[in-house]
């Protein structure tokens, strides 16, 4: 009951409150541009030479607000925003009238999740134990490991993602040059879909991997060097505990602390997508549409994506702080 | 008498390198030294003169940047003479808990912090007490702490819910969960308030009564000296410079450091300012030629200058390193001084 009160509560009364303020700030921002997005649209059209008469150009504007959610007063735009938003209704897209943004969205979900869970939890798990084994054992091999992730880690992510683009798709075509999945091909759940879909993922992954590898195993070999010449780990050593045992239940154990905050912050960031790789690789996720929306103007998706984002980090982080005392019973629910 | 350690001229040195420089710290210089069984034997010394490296030589924890150059090091195991250091690690490490253990000092934490105590007692039995299950190593433990009057119920907790005297106390626990023959003390009571203090003495003193082992104590603290240890030897800036028993030591100083050591003791109703030794200690990087202590020693003689006194007995088990006293030049106080030492090591004693 007073984990309920004590800790519960408040972290929710917290996490609400953020949300609330990151969803208000994705709501107003588009809104305090110069731009109105229905004179764009009309402008636009004129621009093609069609003639609008004036009143119907009235009409017109008037439907064009009602549809993007834009009549009334700032504050009544406002309600109307959250009375959507609880149906998952962020409105039109505009470069894409009439699809939903909702739909383009989980058009597009499925692709940056199974790519960045993926190589996000993959390469958080082989960094700990690269890292964990490099920091704790100093001999030629890992010397070597390290000169390897010193080299790597500098090259900035989209010159690596070309060079592998160039090398693994131009000259050696092992895998496809872009997409999600092979052209003209539906997305069911038969062998070969799910084939073409790894090997146009597979790409895309390498180079996550390689990227969040080397910056993980750098920080978690640091980190292990640090805890390794704890007195815990030298008297475990010294009182006969197996070497296995102080690398894993000892070393690595504590210097995951950091790389679990790590970790649980990277998961919410992942809906925001990543934006270079789906450039360079023409994947279809989140990054994809984000981009092309900025690009055309088109208000609705953003902000749908911006909502989004911001529930999935204020999410994770709520979870991240629920779940941290499991992993560290130093911090205690206060 | 019996021994169980035996040191035969160790020397261990530090070796540090910056930028291509080779610095040597001549922490264990040396050193030959018999720690009999069933005593609690004290070392005693000024911070940096090398006591707690040799509480780690005689542990043979040896890991750079400490090196052994010479000597030897025996653990009398079965009636048998066992030359640690050329022993491998996993053999080491056999003996490690069930026949030597190390209690570390009171501000080291030695418990893994994300841990139960538990877990971590378990660790240290798994891996000496073969073919059992948790369940009875778990039993083995908590009878153990009951034996030496701990809860067991700080099996459960996380280390950072202990007290520092509790934690010490089990930390104390631990190392001597194997019943070994012989335990290491490093400074078990730095860092504790006094009735933490007591309350770590009185445990120890305990288990020394319960197991008939020996404890090696290494702490600068001459009133603990005099409180728990039967015999105790002095170091200076690495090296041993007066073995012998407690009470004849505390009663009849025969090294003037010794001695100076022993005056700077407050006693019930004194009123008079202490004296420091004039000077200060030297470095471990260049020591003095000769003996170490003669650049601050009223006694010292060109002789002193030039050689290292070695440690001889002076008295029937009792043992100085100190020229004018081989010599028998060096005075000092004489009768009034012994009665006035003799009346601070009862107050110790009382205190105690």
């Amino acid at each position: 009951m007073s984990f309920v009160k004590k800790c519960l509560v408040p972290r929710l009364i917290q996490y609400f409150l953020v949300t609330f303020l990151g969803l208000t700030t994705a709501f107003f921002l588009p809104r305090f541009l110069p731009l109105d997005p229905v004179e764009q649209r009309i402008a636009q059209y004129q621009a093609f030479g069609v003639y609008i008469p004036p009143e119907q150009l009235e009409e017109i504007m008037n439907t064009l607000r009602q549809l993007y959610g834009l009549q009334g007063t700032l504050w009544e735009q406002y309600g109307i925003f959250w009375r959507r938003l609880f149906m998952g209704d962020f409105g039109p897209s505009l470069a894409r009238y009439p699809t939903p943004v909702i739909q383009l969205i989980v058009q597009s979900i499925p692709w940056t999740i199974g790519l960045l869970l993926l190589t996000t939890l993959f390469a958080w798990v082989v960094a700990i134990l690269m890292g964990g084994v490099a920091g704790y054992f100093r001999n030629r091999w890992t010397e070597i490991l390290d000169g390897i992730v010193m080299v790597m880690r500098p090259i900035p992510y989209y010159i690596m993602a070309l060079l592998c683009l160039i090398v693994f798709a131009y000259i050696f075509p092992i895998f496809p040059l872009s997409g999600g999945v092979g052209i003209g091909r539906e997305v069911s759940f038969g062998f070969d879909t799910i084939v073409s879909i790894v090997k146009h993922g597979a790409l895309p992954a390498l180079t996550l991997l390689v990227v969040g590898i080397a910056w993980q195993f750098q920080s978690m070999k640091l980190i292990v060097q640090g805890v390794r010449s704890e007195s815990y780990v030298w008297y475990a050593r010294a009182g006969g505990v197996r070497e296995r045992k102080i690398i894993f239940h000892y070393v690595i154990r504590n210097a995951m602390l950091p790389m679990i905050t790590q970790l649980g912050l990277q998961l919410g960031t992942i809906f925001s997508g990543a934006l270079v790789t789906e450039m360079v690789f023409a994947y279809p996720g989140v990054g994809w549409i984000l981009y092309d929306a900025v690009m055309k103007g088109d208000y609705n998706l953003i902000m749908g994506i911006m909502c989004i984002s911001v529930v999935a980090v204020t999410t994770s982080i709520l979870f991240l702080d629920l779940v941290y005392p499991i992993f560290d019973p130093r911090v205690r629910y206060r | 008498m019996s021994r169980v350690l035996r040191l035969e001229n160790l020397k261990a040195f530090y070796v540090l390198e910056a930028w291509g420089e080779k610095k040597v710290i001549q922490a264990v210089n040396n050193v030959t030294l018999e720690i009999p069984s069933n005593e609690v034997y004290g070392i005693a010394g000024e911070s940096g003169c090398g006591k707690s490296t040799l509480l780690r030589t005689l542990f043979a924890d040896i890991e750079p940047p400490l090196y052994v150059f010479s000597g030897r090091i025996h653990y009398r195991v079965d009636d048998h003479d066992i030359d640690v250091l050329s022993l491998k690690s996993a053999e080491k490490r056999k003996l490690r808990w069930t026949y030597i253990s190390y209690i570390p000092q009171g501000s080291m934490s030695v418990f893994n912090p994300v841990k139960r105590i538990k877990s971590t007692f378990l660790d240290f039995l798994e891996d000496h007490v073969r073919g059992k299950v948790r369940e009875n190593l778990l039993s083995l433990s908590v009878e153990h702490l009951r034996r030496v009057g701990l809860p067991p119920n700080v099996l459960d907790v996380y280390p950072h819910q202990l007290s520092g005297g509790m934690r010490q106390r089990v930390a104390i626990a631990l190392a001597t969960l194997l019943r070994p023959t012989v335990i290491l003390a490093d400074e078990p009571t730095t860092a504790l308030d006094v009735v933490a203090q007591r309350a770590v003495l009185e445990l120890l003193r305990e288990v020394h009564h319960e197991l008939g082992n020996t404890i090696v104590l290494v702490t600068h603290d001459m009133g603990i000296h005099a409180q728990i240890t039967t015999r105790m030897a002095i170091m200076y800036a690495g090296r041993v410079v007066e073995e012998g028993p407690t009470k004849a030591i505390f009663a009849s100083p025969l090294h003037p450091y010794t001695q100076y050591l022993i005056q700077a003791l407050p006693h019930i109703g004194e009123k008079k300012p202490k004296e420091g030794i004039p000077g200060s200690p030297p470095s471990l990087l260049s020591p003095p030629l000769g003996c170490p202590f003669h650049p601050r020693c009223v006694f010292a003689f060109s002789l002193c200058r030039e050689k290292v006194p070695s440690l001889e007995e002076f008295v029937p088990q009792h043992k100085v390193a100190c020229f004018s006293r081989q010599r028998g030049e060096c005075v000092f106080e004489g009768e009034k001084m012994r009665r006035y030492e003799s009346k601070n090591m009862d107050d110790y004693r009382e205190r105690g």
